[in-house]
């Protein structure tokens, strides 16, 4: 990197993305980003009414029922399945770590 | 020299072809037919993301510099403060120290002590303290034994005082008496018995006078020991200065292995013999006879430092007054490296190297040295005369500069050339550059000990040194981390260590600005981390930290706020408390004041109520009036501090301090009725119910006190009224306004200013009368306040001004302008102005209604005096008064208008620029007032006039009087303008040239102006010369120019049509100056918006056929503001445009795809949801590939393009472009792709949901999203 463009926007952009739970970087597998679209997926889900609407008719559950569920799927999906990847010896992003502790799992 | 020139411009040419040749070997070539050769050198790679960085100066432009300009190159008027500032390196820079800013009372900082650490009672439990440990207890009793003393000595001197009148009666009566011999020398131990020393003193300090504070306010009574800053020592003379003076502190308590014996210069006198000798007499009060210096002063301290004072730290705090600073702590020896310097101040330190410095620099040339300056051919050496006899008499011996450093004997100076003095002993280890102050602190990092040797202790000492120095001379990465470290080990090093080691450099007399703010972030922070372990430090850091708050500069202020309140929070509130009662009522009023400010802070973090008990029993101490006044000064200052917070606790806080006002003390009075005052300051409007209390003491004492108590009485009283309902306003106003008027003769300057606000005070409140005003307070009022000294202080004129505004307000314009009018006509040109000033905001704020026929013509006359007979050209207060005179009257202004037209015009030929310039100034206030009385023949005049004047070569005055013309055709309009538009236009254009802001500012709107409103009297070749001048104009520093330029541009685009204009501006893209292609690019933009993009895109988009960079990309930029200023309207043009970024996107050259991405940006978010996706995606094919770009700008540009097209066509399209690279096998390829998502999903996150790829589950996970697949 030259000294010119150690100060800039660009150098600072993956650090400011970083800090926003749910973006990515190189290092990311195929669980770590699949259950960060699950996340989206249920706050998504929850936050617009017509669609929890939608699942309710699909599933004859009530509105609630179904908003609970997906809060319970937020809270509980890193109890989805086990850890199947193993985690990189190199995970030194600070991000990950906190997605880590997020999830509860301490021996990182 | 005309020779040579050639000569060198041949070889560069040379150097320069050889290395063209050598690039086109080892590089690429560039096509020359399209890049055109060699002229892209001069290009820039790459365009910055702000436009006004670069090539601001006027003389590296051609064309400015052939310009013909009035005022001074810009290059010039910068270089000339440059100048200035360079002198100040030769050592007479102007001196960053905090305390060569410091009044005499700041200064009495430094007689503080560091205090020995205290007992922390939290940590013990329930054990009796250690004997050796200060506990509370043992502080209190010093304190008291301390006022003890103090009082004794009081007595003695007052019992002296009373002897020596006594035989001065005596001596009057005609009995000589021996006693009372005239006092010649000057003394310090005598000083106190001289009572106009004294009264001088004490009023140079800010603290009031009382015979109590007076042992206090004499710096240096009791405080024998010198105080290290004081200035006097900052001058190296020696001559007839008192021996105190002169030891310096730091090294004064030299180390015995430090000086050696023989090594102590002359000239520092550490006169360790009776310094050491007499160490607890300090406090006699009788004087010593001074002794005449003998020669066993001037012996080394051998003898003096064979006592040293390291026993005496307990008895470091017997000694009355002060002991020197770091003292106890700062026994740390100079080391015997740098034993020379430990005795010497740093002044004189400075001194020496520069003395050295200039005897290094004068001293003969060497023989090797000659043999190095000259060739070694064409040179002879010849031999000296055999007449010569080099002068070796002593006499000339004796006159060279004898270096204080040798011994005062002769010595045959040493030769040692290659010394070089300014540079000092490099530090070891990476250490910063260490001043020669600062060696006492920290010297024992130059003794290159080895590490292992040292005890765990003096290792953590060590590091703690060293991270100290790197935070206060380091550079800024040092700092960084050695903070860091300081911090994160806080604890491991402990508090006292750390303490022990920063407090003593707080009080390094030497201090800057700087180095304090850093020296009280490591404390911050230190702090935050030591938390309760900080307990028996507390007031040490108090002593340091408590001079900040009264320092004059905001932000050491408001740094020690925050300390403090940091420090209360870790100590809690019980260790504050113990730990500032003894300076509650400490003898020193200096320590009393620090302390209450001190005290508010801690109130603030801790919450008044919390020290509510504690002030009670303060202010009701019956002890000591000192700790009822400091106690009430809290209340004082925590008012101050926190404003209206203070409500909840009004009442209570009333009730601590309510008694001060029937105090036996007089200061205590007075401090109770200030912090009422603040008080209710901080308390209004609100809150009145809590001062029932206090009314009956405030308006009783206003009868029966006298002088400074009244005064504080009466600010009390002005601050509580405003608070009233208005029935008890207007009878507590009456009650007051008796005592009010008598006050209005006092002679007193601060009664005056008292008096004068609580006037204005009283009448504002509601219940306060118009009649009862006019006639009780008015005459009396007028006769005392409206004289002409009141005129010449500054402050009272302010705050007379404002008073009398305030009256004007309750009773009337006339009353107050009648009864001032005639003053306009005074002698005394300083009233004048003030009679000036209070009509013209008294007008402003009313109105002129209620002036009378008569009236007003008493007032024009007086101010058309007032306005002629200045002199004095630094206000603009008499013409603010004449335009907002003229303008409130309007209409009725008429008859007058001739009279005031022919001194304008008369004026207006003056000799002084300032007077033309105020003429100028006053028809472009009035002009409006003007067309309403129909005066529309008398302006036409005036504009003829100016228009004579336009040759004005003041850069200010043709500033005016541009913006007079532009008045003036503001107000009669284009048509009815003399001269004619047609005659005044080109007249202009020369203007444009000028360089001066004022000019080009109010030239350029006069300009915009008429092509705004009256083109067509212009001809269109008339337009077009404009239009070149104007291109100049888009540089301007000023926003204000640059955007009346580029709407002029605008105007006249519209007028004359776009094509000439295009034409001009797109020649202009092939200059070099980037500066002004970048301006011309905006104005492109301009017209085009203002006469519609499509008059300007076909001739633009065919400019982009030039083979040539500057175009292409002036073009582009072009685009890129056109597609940003036109917005939606781009939708229609999108199409028309695409072929070009096309190819603009595809071109090898970085900047074209830059300034395209950029297009590209504007476009899509101009027209987004405008059903243009198939252009925009076909655009993004084209931006995509540049995604691996490194050059900051260009990958910038492009990143926008693509958050653009996210906005433009949804979150999901770009998604799809983006997977297929998230989890590329190369790295680089998966960084760059990240980043887009990631930007994607920080911009869109939700919308992202419904666009992600459907995974396949794996083992027991489930990545698909069953959800989504549902169908009803």
């Amino acid at each position: 990197m030259q000294a010119s463009d150690r100060f800039n926007i660009n150098s600072q952009l993956e650090h400011l993305q970083a800090k926003y739970v749910g973006t990515g970087h190189a290092d990311l597998n195929r669980f770590e980003w699949a259950v960060n679209i699950q996340r989206d997926s249920y706050a998504s889900y929850i936050g617009h009414y017509p669609l929890l609407a939608y699942f309710a008719i699909a599933e004859n559950e009530s509105i609630g029922r179904e908003r609970y569920n997906f809060m319970q799927g937020i809270q509980t999906l890193h109890l989805t399945g086990e850890l199947s990847v193993q985690l990189s010896p190199d995970c030194v992003y600070n991000h990950a770590c906190v997605v880590y502790v997020w999830f509860g799992i301490a021996h990182i | 020299m005309a020779s040579v020139d050639p000569e060198i411009a041949k070889t560069q040419e040379e150097r320069k072809k050889m290395e063209q040749q050598l690039a086109s070997l080892t590089s690429l070539t560039f096509d020359t037919d399209l890049y055109g050769g060699n002229d892209r050198d001069a290009y820039v790679s790459s365009i910055p993301v702000t436009d006004d960085d670069e090539n601001l100066d006027a003389m590296d432009n051609e064309v400015a510099r052939k310009l013909a300009s009035y005022t001074a190159p810009k290059s010039l008027m910068k270089e000339m403060p440059r100048g200035s500032e360079d002198d100040g390196d030769l050592g007479f820079k102007k001196s960053q120290k905090i305390i060569d800013r410091e009044d005499p009372y700041r200064l009495r900082r430094l007689n503080r002590v560091i205090s020995p650490d205290r007992n922390d009672p939290f940590a013990s439990g329930e054990k009796t303290p250690d004997p050796s440990v200060r506990t509370y207890g043992d502080v209190m009793r010093e304190e008291a034994l301390k006022r003890e003393k103090e009082e004794t000595l009081r007595l003695i001197a007052k019992k002296k005082k009373e002897e020596e009148e006594a035989a001065k009666e005596a001596a009057e009566k005609g009995v000589p008496v021996p006693a009372a011999q005239p006092q010649k020398r000057r003394n310090r131990w005598d000083q106190s018995q001289d009572d106009d020393g004294v009264a001088k003193k004490a009023k140079t300090t800010t603290t009031s006078t009382s015979d109590w504070d007076l042992p206090d306010t004499t710096p240096g009574r009791w405080d024998a020991t010198p105080t290290p800053g004081r200035l006097g020592d900052a001058t190296p003379s020696l001559a007839r200065r008192n021996r105190w003076d002169e030891t310096p502190t730091p090294g004064r308590i030299a180390d015995s292995d430090a000086t050696p014996a023989g090594a102590v210069t002359p000239g520092a006198t550490p006169a360790g013999m009776t310094w050491d000798a007499t160490p607890k007499l300090a406090g006699m009060a009788t004087p010593t006879p001074k002794k005449q210096r003998s020669r066993w002063d001037e012996t080394p301290a051998a003898m003096g430092s064979a006592t040293p004072m390291a026993g005496a730290t307990p008895a470091a705090a017997y000694t009355p007054g002060v002991t020197p600073v770091g003292g106890v702590e700062l026994a740390t020896p100079t080391p015997g490296a740098i034993n020379l310097r430990g005795s010497i101040t740093p002044e004189q330190y400075n001194l020496l190297r520069w003395e050295k410095d200039i005897e290094e620099r004068n001293r003969p040339l060497t023989d090797e040295e000659l043999d190095a300056m000259f060739p070694q051919e064409g040179y002879k050496i010849l031999e000296p005369p055999a007449s010569y006899v080099p002068i070796r008499t002593p006499a000339r011996k004796l006159l060279a500069t004898p270096t204080p450093m040798g011994t005062p004997l002769y010595a045959i100076p040493e030769e040692n050339r290659g010394q070089q003095f300014d540079v000092p002993k490099e530090a070891p280890g990476g250490l910063p550059f260490m001043k020669p102050e600062d060696y006492q602190y920290f010297g024992a990092l130059l003794n290159e000990e080895d590490e292992e040797e040292l005890s765990p202790d003096e290792q953590k000492e060590r590091k703690i040194m060293k991270l100290l120095l790197k935070v206060k001379n380091g550079t800024p990465p040092q700092r960084k981390t050695a903070l860091r470290q300081l911090t994160d080990k806080a604890r491991e090093f402990g508090a006292g260590p750390l303490f022990n080691r920063i407090l003593p450099l707080l009080m390094q007399p030497t201090l800057e600005d700087q180095e304090r703010h850093l020296l009280v972030k490591v404390i911050d922070r230190v702090l935050y981390k030591l938390d309760e372990l900080v307990r028996p430090y507390v007031h040490k850091i108090l002593v340091v930290i408590e001079p900040l708050l009264i320092d004059e500069d905001y932000y050491a202020r408001v740094e020690g706020r925050e300390i403090i309140s940091n420090l209360s929070k870790a100590a809690g509130l019980a260790t504050m408390i113990a730990a500032m009662r003894p300076d509650i009522d400490n003898i020193d009023e200096y320590v009393r004041n620090t302390t209450a400010r001190a005290f508010s802070v801690v109130a603030s973090a801790l919450g008044i109520p919390a020290l509510l008990p504690f002030l009670k029993a303060v202010c009701q101490s019956k002890k000591s009036w000192q700790a009822r006044h400091t106690g009430i000064k809290i209340v004082q200052q925590i008012a101050i501090l926190i404003g209206c917070a203070v409500l909840p606790h009004l009442r209570s806080l009333v009730e601590i301090i309510e008694h001060g006002l029937n105090d036996e003390n007089q200061k205590v009075r007075t401090i109770t009725a200030l912090s009422l005052a603040a008080l209710a300051e901080a308390a209004a409007p609100y809150g009145i119910e809590s001062f029932d209390s206090v009314l009956k003491p405030l308006w009783k004492g206003i009868r029966s006190h006298r002088g400074k108590v009244l005064a504080a009485f009466l600010k009390a009283i002005g601050f509580i009224i405003p608070l009233m309902d208005a029935i008890y306003a207007s009878y507590y106003t009456k009650e007051v306004m008796v005592i009010l008027i008598r006050e209005f003769q006092s002679p007193d300057e601060e009664m005056k200013k008292i008096v004068l606000k609580v006037v204005k005070q009283c009448v504002s409140t509601e219940g306060v009368e118009a009649d009862y005003i006019r006639n009780d307070i008015l005459p009396d009022f007028f006769k005392n306040f409206w004289v002409r000294r009141m005129a010449l202080d500054r402050r009272n004129y302010k705050q007379l001004v404002e008073t009398t505004v305030e009256i004007a307000n309750k009773v009337g314009v006339a009353d107050i302008v009648g009864r001032v009018v005639e003053d306009l006509k005074d002698e005394s040109e300083p009233y004048r102005r003030m009679v000036m000033e209070t009509i013209e905001k008294v007008v402003a704020n009313l109105g002129s209604s209620d002036i009378d026929a008569r009236l007003e013509e008493l007032l024009i006359d007086g101010i058309l005096y007032a306005f002629q007979e200045q002199t004095s050209d630094d206000a603009n207060v008499m013409l603010n008064g004449f335009g907002a005179v003229v303008n409130s009257l309007g209409q009725r202004v008429k008859p007058y208008l001739p009279q005031i037209c022919g001194t304008i015009k008369w004026r207006l030929n003056n000799k002084s620029a300032k007077v033309r310039q105020q003429a100028a100034d006053l028809i472009s206030r009035i002009a409006v007032v003007m067309t309403q009385c129909q005066e529309d023949q008398l302006m036409g005049h005036l504009g003829v006039v100016l228009y004579e004047y336009l040759g004005e070569e003041y850069p200010e005055v043709l500033g005016s009087i541009l913006g007079a013309l532009k008045a003036i055709v503001n107000v009669i309009g284009m048509m009815k303008m003399t001269p004619p538009i047609k005659d005044l236009l080109p007249r202009l254009t020369p203007i444009l040239k000028n360089r001066h802001e004022k000019v080009q500012e109010n030239c350029i709107d006069l300009v915009g102006r008429i092509a705004d409103r009256g083109a067509e009297f212009v001809p269109a070749r008339e337009w077009m010369r404009i239009c070149f001048e104007l291109l100049e104009m888009l540089k301007a520093h000023k926003k204000g120019i640059r955007r009346a330029t580029v709407n002029t541009f605008g105007y006249i685009a519209k007028a004359i049509g776009p094509q000439d204009v295009l034409a001009t501006l797109l020649n202009n893209l092939k200059v070099q100056e980037r500066q002004n292609r970048v301006c011309t690019t905006v104005a492109i933009a301009i017209v085009a918006e203002t006469c519609s993009p499509f008059t300007v895109l076909p001739a633009l988009m065919n400019e982009y056929r030039v083979p040539e960079l500057n175009v292409q990309n002036g073009v582009l930029k072009s685009l890129s503001f056109l597609f940003e200023y036109i917005g939606e309207m781009g939708k229609d043009y999108i199409y028309a445009v695409t072929p070009l970024l096309e190819d603009a996107l595809m071109d090898r050259d970085l900047v074209h795809r830059q300034t395209a991405a950029s297009a590209v940006k504007h476009m899509a978010l101009g027209v987004a949801g405008l059903g243009c996706e198939d252009a925009l995606i076909h655009l993004l094919n084209y931006v995509w590939p540049n995604i691996f770009e490194t050059s900051p700008h260009v990958i910038n540009a492009v990143m926008e393009a693509i958050e653009g097209m996210r906005v433009a066509l949804g979150a999901a399209i770009v998604l799809n472009y983006c997977l297929q690279g998230l989890f590329h096998p190369a790295r680089k390829v998966r960084e760059v792709y990240w980043k887009i998502y990631n930007s994607l999903y920080i911009g869109a996150q939700d919308a992202l949901v419904a666009a992600y790829p459907t995974l396949e589950d794996e083992h027991n996970n489930v990545y698909s999203r069953p959800e989504l697949m549902m169908f009803v």
